[in-house]
């Protein structure tokens, strides 16, 4: 929320700003990449002993997604000195982390030898469009934001836990992956520095929020206990760091 | 113009190599979580039966792994000499399933641990010998598969009185009265047996031997033997008189 606080700061104060403009913005293509860190529940780990339950299975809100990996393709078109339209298509994975906690807390619940975790990970696209906002702020140093709302599809990952106790292998628990699409907004500002005529380096920061209302389908669970998610409906939100390159065109 | 979508078109292509890398990067590493600290050894099990007819009427029947003469853990050995059973004919008996580490101090029972893990964990009664008849395999009798009985074992391998802990069918022999019956049900959905808490009902005066398994059936417990693997797998000499 603070993200979006700077950026309608920065926007009420544009027409003022914008007087001490040089430059007008030019329309680009830019390609960038960079790291995401995930905020809130869908950040977090859950301890193994909040996730042992002897009788009756435990809901779970932790998400265990680790800083993600993240590339995207925006453009846009200034419509006036300042201002332009444009769109981003974003795909990033997210890895898991805390898999010890959630590996113990099974086998802890079910009391056995040996737990076996594997896991997929986050898989997430969005599609975006928005508005964009350039203010020179040297030669060849610009100020950039934006903010953009559209929809995002994201995957859950399908955790596996494979069970064995007195050299027996039990059916295993499968938490299968889970796919919806839910509305998103981004806003970010960065610095743009012209390199070339045509080309520039961006440094962004975005603040991203999605909240998904994922519905999970598990393998049979054959007896009351340990952790079972049915039901996953936590905001997935992240701070994204990207550096990327636009190509700029020409332009009166 | 043909400079410019030229440009594009490498862009683009550096977006879908990144894009593939990017899928690239979906693994499934694998965690894997070893034998937990501190597990209970289950070193002694006992039968205590109550007459529902005659309170007064109690037995407590002793399988364990405690020596009687250094109380110390022997895990390749067994002490029968209390695993005996001697029960009045024609009576019904509430019997409760108790399970030490003999290993603690104070002795824990570890049988409060199971019943709060009821839902995956079922215990077997078989009396031997039986009629084939009376083989019963269901979610709610106590007999365990035949494909699963001792059979071969060596003389040698005896319970308290030389009686051989190899499950036969009657006749030839005799067959032991005695019907188990579980009374304990877990929190599964549908509940299932556990026999922490059972009902012993004797016939007629005979002899023979009780075996009594306890399944681990993690993920698994349907009612049925066969899931899961075996925490302890005792036998018990009953004599009904």
């Amino acid at each position: 929320m603070k993200s979006i606080k700077i950026f309608l700061l920065i926007a009420a104060f544009a027409p003022v700003i914008t007087c001490f403009g040089q430059e007008k913005g030019t329309s680009f293509i830019g390609l960038s990449g960079g790291a995401s860190f995930p905020m809130g529940n869908w950040g977090k780990a859950s301890t193994a002993t909040s996730l042992t339950s002897l009788e009756g299975t435990v809901n779970d809100v932790s998400g265990y997604a680790s800083t993600g990996g993240f590339g995207a393709l925006d453009g846009a078109w200034f419509f006036s000195k300042n201002f332009a339209i444009g769109g981003m298509f974003k795909y990033g994975t997210y890895n898991l982390h805390g898999m010890d906690s959630l590996s113990y807390g099974y086998e802890k619940s079910f009391e056995v030898d040996t737990t076996r975790l594997t896991h997929t990970n986050y898989k997430m696209w969005s599609i975006m469009p928005g508005l964009y906002y350039y203010l020179p702020l040297a030669k060849n140093l610009s100020f950039t934001a934006r903010a953009m709302m559209g929809v995002s599809h994201t995957s859950t990952p399908q955790i596996t836990v494979t069970i064995e106790d007195g050299g027996v292998f039990d059916p295993p628990i499968i938490q299968n992956s889970s796919s919806q699409t839910s509305f998103a907004f981004d806003v970010g500002a960065g610095l743009r520095y012209v390199i070339t005529k045509r080309l520039a380096v961006d440094l962004k920061g975005d603040y991203y929020y999605t909240k998904p209302d994922f519905t999970i389908n598990n393998s049979p669970r054959y007896t009351n206990a340990g952790r079972e998610v049915t039901k996953y409906n936590q905001p997935l939100t992240s701070i994204n760091a990207s550096l990327g390159i636009a190509y700029t065109f020409p332009g009166k | 113009m043909q400079k410019l979508s030229s440009a594009i078109r490498g862009y683009l292509s550096v977006f879908y190599l990144f894009m593939m890398g990017l899928g690239g990067c979906s693994k499934s590493p694998e965690t894997v979580t070893p034998l937990l600290p501190g597990n209970e050894f289950l070193t002694t099990v006992e039968l205590y039966l109550v007459n529902t007819g005659n309170p007064a009427d109690k037995h407590t029947a002793i399988w364990t792994q405690i020596s009687p003469y250094t109380n110390t853990y022997q895990p390749d050995s067994t002490y029968v000499n209390l695993a005996v059973l001697n029960l009045k004919a024609n009576s019904t008996y509430s019997g409760q399933v108790i399970i030490l580490d003999g290993t603690k101090n104070p002795v824990d029972t570890v049988s409060i641990a199971i019943k709060q893990r009821e839902n995956y964990h079922l215990l077997y009664f078989q009396p031997s010998p039986i009629t084939s008849a009376n083989v019963i395999i269901s979610n709610t009798t106590t007999n365990i598969p035949m494909t699963e009985w001792n059979t071969g074992l060596p003389a040698s391998d005896t319970t308290a009185g030389g009686v051989s802990i190899n499950e036969v069918l009657s006749p030839p022999g005799n067959p032991l009265n005695l019907t188990v019956t579980r009374t304990d049900m877990d929190t599964n959905n549908p509940p299932l047996q556990i026999g922490l808490m059972d009902n012993f009902v004797t016939g007629a005066a005979s002899s023979g031997i009780l075996r009594v398994v306890m399944r681990h059936q993690p993920n698994a417990k349907n009612g049925t033997y066969p899931p899961g693997s075996t925490d302890f797998d005792i036998t018990y000499a009953v004599n009904i008189q």
